[in-house]
């Protein structure tokens, strides 16, 4: 057990300095001992630049070491870290700055001009080169760093909001410990191990990676985005780095397996894979499963960025389960879910209602937006004597009677692209903004793609009296959606119709509006 | 140099990329999120239409496809591969 994430390493520092704490392939690798003077250096020279106990630090840099060196530094200033999306446009990530008050940014070389526009953006905003092969900090004060205790924030992890901003999940040093120590206990992550950190910092799954790596005394490789994007490179990675543990999104998997011959390879050092984000097909993750072999342990994780995961399951040994559907498994141990009916009271196993969950992963709060924080959170029912909280999730389930949970879908108009978590409401409310459009409502359509079924936002636009030609107009509102907003929430069809369809209470009838994109939807053939 | 425009026409007209005309060609395009996973896909379903060859997944790798300019070379090396007719 440990106070806070910072005493988490040093605990690692003290235990094992010589070994490696994170590497990137055919790239630098620091030692725990270096990781601590590093960022230590980072963390002396945040405070030096004004950074107190408690500010918001933004990591803005590509996945490497660099990068993790920024994270340990923010935490052990005593700030909480805020991981900057680099793929997103630079307006998204001057809001993220300006919404959560910045202090400081941290950056590299080659984020120097992502880094620049944030700053001219949103002025009085320290930036700061992280170079970890520097000896820093000898020249700067104070000695002591200061020690967050587990009610500081740990991070705050900025994801849609269904109003048009981006929402700050904030999380605590003692919900990101309850989880990083659950994590390392429960898939017994050890000093010999060696994680992988295929998802962004800005991606939740990343605290998994960095966190129980770091209680464990574990070495993490980081994965470029490049490598994490080719198949075969990835392959290579896991073949050739001694991975043990992998976490990725199931899609990483699935095109590992189906493009980067999984199945010709030998992995000698992998015992366990874990997924989270989205549902993996189980017909492929049977087919994974035979390919890895009976030596590999492979488990679902879910939960949303509010409460970490908060359930798992292990996935039973091939050739003794053909279930259509994965579960989502069952509480984590450090958690412990409700399922409830729509005026929130408690449904027997089998009703299908809404997850609430308790437990020492849950988020503070949203920064800045007590109303939405007060939204997600109901006062603990189940046990009134205590002041506890639970956090609606939102998402629809279904209790077995075996304590497994099985998904059913959203309660709200939150949906999955690519893994991604989308709010419509933000979609729309950019799209609203740019003043181009008469009417519009964005829907996820389940469409073949090159990778199967997944989601497809289509927008359905009613063109302002008096627009020029839908092509033109596409085409611009497009390029102002891609100033706002990332990729993967610009829908990736556009229909013009003469009005929206509206159910009898005259709302507007969004599944008429989804069958109407399913219907259209063009199959693609998979590759 | 006809490769590189054929591409940057996929990526504008089909990727809705919309500064597709000014990547540089050494431009890592995975790297800078220009391309996410599923539009490289598409990218190499594109070349293997369009210059008629297909890939082999060991050639579905950064040095083939990391930027414009990689690409090309690609097509190019792929082109002289084949048998003429």
């Amino acid at each position: 057990m440990a106070l806070s994430l910072v005493h988490l390493l040093e605990r690692s520092i003290r235990t094992h300095p010589r070994r490696i704490a994170v590497s990137v392939p055919g790239g630098p690798a620091l030692t725990y001992a270096e990781l601590d003077r590093a960022s230590a250096g980072v963390a002396r020279e945040l405070l030096a630049r004004g950074v107190t106990r408690g500010a918001r630090v933004g990591v803005l840099a590509p996945k490497s070491v660099e990068a993790v060196v920024g994270v340990w530094g923010a935490l052990r200033a005593g700030a909480a870290y805020v991981p900057i999306d680099r793929m997103a446009p630079p307006a998204r990530a001057a809001a993220v700055a300006e919404n959560c008050a910045m202090a400081a940014i941290l950056g590299s070389a080659e984020t120097a001009g992502a880094v620049g526009a944030v700053c001219r953006a949103v002025p009085g905003i320290a930036s700061i080169e992280i170079h970890p092969a520097l000896p820093r900090g000898e020249r700067t004060l104070p000695a002591a760093l200061p020690s967050p205790n587990v009610r500081d924030l740990a991070y705050i992890l900025y994801t849609s909001g269904s109003t048009g901003v981006p929402k700050g999940v904030m999380v605590s040093h003692g919900a990101a410990l309850s989880f990083a120590e659950w994590g390392a206990w429960r898939f017994d992550v050890g000093p010999d191990d060696v994680v992988s950190n295929h998802a962004p910092l800005h991606f939740d799954l990343s605290t998994f990676d960095l966190f129980s790596s770091a209680a464990a005394g574990a070495r993490v490789v980081v994965i470029d985005e490049e490598t994490a994007r080719f198949p075969m490179a990835s392959a290579d990675l896991l073949e050739n780095e001694g991975v043990s543990v992998w976490y990725s999104v199931p899609g990483a998997l699935r095109r590992m397996l189906r493009m980067g011959r999984l199945g010709d390879r030998s992995f000698p050092a992998l015992r366990t894979v874990l997924f989270a984000g989205e549902a993996y097909p189980a017909a492929e993750l049977r087919d994974l499963q035979r390919a890895l072999g009976p030596g590999v342990s492979l488990f679902n994780l879910y939960g949303p960025t509010e409460t970490n995961v908060c359930t798992y399951w292990k996935v039973p040994p091939a050739g003794s389960w053909d279930l259509a559907a994965l579960p989502i498994g069952v509480d984590c141990e450090n958690c412990e879910g409700v399922v409830v009916d729509g005026d929130l009271r408690p449904l027997p196993d089998g009703e299908p209602g809404e997850l609430l969950v308790r437990g020492g992963t849950l988020m503070e709060g949203y920064w800045g937006d007590s109303e939405l924080t007060k939204k997600g959170f109901i006062p603990d029912f189940l046990h009134p004597e205590l002041t506890d909280r639970l956090y609606r999730t939102g998402d629809l389930v279904r209790r077995q009677a075996d304590g497994n949970y099985s998904f059913h879908g959203r309660r709200d108009h939150q949906v999955k692209v690519r893994g991604y978590r989308v709010e419509l409401g933000e979609v729309e409310t950019a799209l609203h903004r740019t003043g181009e459009l008469g009417d519009g409502a964005v829907v996820a359509a389940e469409v073949g793609g090159p990778e199967g079924r997944d989601n497809e936002l289509v927008a359905f636009l009613v063109a302002p009296p008096g627009a020029a030609g839908e092509r033109g107009l596409e085409a611009s509102l497009r390029r102002r959606l891609a100033e706002t907003l990332p990729k993967y929430m610009i829908p990736g069809r556009f229909v013009f119709v003469a009005a929206l369809p509206l159910t009898s209470t005259g709302k507007v009838d969004r599944q008429a509006l989804r069958a109407a994109a399913e219907g259209a939807g063009k199959e693609r053939e998979p590759r | 140099m006809i490769v590189v425009e054929r591409i940057r026409d996929f990526l504008e007209n089909e990727l809705k990329i919309a500064d597709a005309r000014s990547l540089s060609p050494d431009l890592p395009l995975v790297q800078n999120g220009i391309l996410d996973s599923i539009e490289l896909l598409r990218v190499v379903a594109f070349l293997e239409t369009e210059f008629s060859f297909t890939v082999a997944d060991t050639e579905f790798v950064p040095s083939n496809l990391r930027s414009l300019s990689a690409m090309a070379r690609f097509v190019e090396k792929k082109r002289a591969e084949r048998p003429s007719a």
